[in-house]
């Protein structure tokens, strides 16, 4: 059974790209634009993973991530950002969020898949 | 002095005496913490002690601790004559040993022609310009004690420094001393804050440079690998790779045109006839994905003299701005009025106030709404110049709270 990803990222080459990448390792993806159509996606859909940018308009990548812990969802996340300040850092690892440079983007599955 | 004061009784005279040279003091005190480099405080302590104390010429000095002899009073000094010209001289070498003696000693050193000839440090050659007959030096004391250098009057023949004119120099050179640690202060605190734009611009821009260079490398690893993407989606892998390279470049541009800009050097431009219409759409290719784009063209749009390149980096600057501040449609708007052609970006943003209005162009800048997004403040300042350095004129019409202007002149080619 293929599995489902939520992709959220406001830049949409950036989308492009980690949702072409995902696709080949064999990911459904659901595409968000920005924080707030992410929580929604969340609510909607059923997911198994989750790949977040952190700076988005609306609700920024944490939040999201916080709220779908916060519901239950135990599936591996992935938050990037080009920088992310310690605080968050050390919020993602206390809620079992794995945190990736955005440079790194392009290992993004790989990332996935040790997330998991 | 009170001493002085009290022995005798004051009279008209003296009293005006006394309010005049007090006057004269607090004048020069303001005048020698005006300037905002240490020499122009020397000057201005060399021209208000000649002229307070009367003498022939004033020479100030500042003293380089720790060098050898024919080094250590190389830095800053002006030699102040009568007539308040100024001129930037080294002090003569023969000074350099009684110069030694008043720094060393931290204390004013006043000699009369014949306690002069009678030292065996006095300086052994007459100059052109000093006599050497009379001599009073006192030294500048920095706040922690030490030397920073002298202050040093001399006269003619027929006349000798006095108590009071000791007591005159000892005041100004205090005023000086003070200004001058004032104004290293200040220089030392404007090459912090260079330093932290700078840190900032570079932290800035390799932030900025993290999103294309990710969308490159993915797509293009995905390109260089098996299986091959599907043919249906290799075409929009590689005008995405193309579009964000283009992006990467222009942030490159942008630090390269400002590194120009800040040191003063000319931007590279080559206005030529250029089409328009063409340099719109290279933008509305670059900002569709991110927003809603509405372009109006007018039939028969002449060429414009402009450079293509620097015209793209224009309109990607605009449009960028746009698409930052604002989630509704942008219009953009190429257009002839009488001999120029006009490109106008018009958006439906949260508008410019009136204070922003006079900074906007400013480096460094930010929008008030701009929290979370990335850029580096620099756009308008740099399309500004860019602006500037061709026959261009950039307006901008903003109502706060329903949107912005900005208009893009160019001469037309085929004008009259």
């Amino acid at each position: 059974m293929t599995r489902t990803v939520l992709v959220a990222d406001d830049e949409p080459d950036i989308r492009f790209m980690a949702t072409l990448q995902l696709r080949r390792h064999g990911w459904d993806v659901i595409e968000a634009s920005d924080g707030d159509e992410a929580a929604q996606a969340v609510a909607r859909h059923e997911l198994d993973a989750m790949v977040l940018d952190h700076r988005m308009p609306g609700r920024t990548g944490i939040v999201v991530a916080r709220g779908a812990r916060a519901s239950g969802f135990g599936g591996p996340i992935v938050l990037f950002s080009a920088y992310l300040n310690p605080d968050i850092e050390a919020e993602a690892a206390e809620i079992g969020v794995r945190t990736l440079g955005k440079a790194d983007v392009a290992t993004l599955a790989e990332a996935l898949d040790a997330a998991g | 002095m009170d001493q002085m004061l009290a022995a005798s009784a004051p009279d008209d005279t003296e009293s005006s005496w006394l309010t005049t040279r007090i006057e004269a003091l607090t004048d020069a005190a303001v005048a020698i913490h005006t300037p905002s480099d240490v020499p122009g405080v020397l000057r201005r302590l060399g021209e208000r002690a000649a002229n307070i104390i009367g003498s022939e010429r004033a020479v100030v000095s500042l003293t380089r601790p720790g060098e050898g002899p024919g080094e250590r009073w190389s830095q800053a000094s002006f030699q102040v004559s009568p007539d308040g010209e100024t001129s930037d001289e080294l002090p003569e070498a023969c000074a350099e040993p009684l110069f030694d003696a008043v720094c060393e000693g931290g204390r004013p050193l006043r000699l009369s022609g014949d306690e002069l000839s009678a030292r065996p440090d006095r300086p052994t050659s007459r100059g052109p310009h000093l006599p050497y007959a009379s001599w009073l030096a006192v030294p500048l004391v920095a706040s922690d004690g030490s030397s920073l250098g002298l202050v040093h009057l001399c006269d003619g023949d027929d006349r000798t420094f006095t108590e009071v004119d000791q007591a005159l120099l000892v005041h100004l050179a205090q005023v000086a001393a003070i200004a001058i640690e004032k104004t290293q202060l200040q220089a030392d605190l404007a090459t912090q804050e260079a330093s932290r734009f700078r840190e900032e611009l570079l932290s800035g821009i390799s932030h900025d440079m993290q999103t294309p260079l990710a969308a490159i490398v993915g797509l293009a690893e995905m390109m260089a690998s098996e299986p091959l993407p599907p043919e249906e989606e290799r075409t929009e892998i590689q005008q995405t790779i193309a579009r964000q390279a283009r992006s990467l470049r222009g942030l490159v541009q942008q630090f390269l045109d400002f590194s120009r800009i800040e040191s003063d050097r000319p931007l590279l431009v080559r206005p030529r006839p250029t089409d328009v219409v063409a340099a719109v759409d290279r933008v509305v290719s670059l900002f569709q994905h991110h927003r809603e784009l509405v372009v109006g063209v007018s039939q028969d749009l002449p060429e414009a003299i402009v450079d293509p390149d620097r015209l793209d980096q224009i309109l990607a600057n605009l449009v960028s701005n746009a698409v930052k501040y604002s989630e509704a449609p942008i219009r953009i708007v190429a257009r002839s009025d009488r001999d120029r052609v006009v490109i106008d970006v018009v958006d439906e943003g949260p508008g410019i106030e009136e204070d922003e209005l006079d900074r906007l162009f400013d480096k460094f800048q930010r929008g008030r709404t701009a929290a979370g997004t990335s850029g580096t403040g620099l756009g308008l300042y740099i399309t500004r110049a860019l602006i500037e350095t061709q026959s261009a004129e950039l307006a901008v019409h903003s109502n706060p709270g329903v949107g912005s202007r900005f208009s893009v002149s160019l001469p037309a080619a085929d004008a009259g």
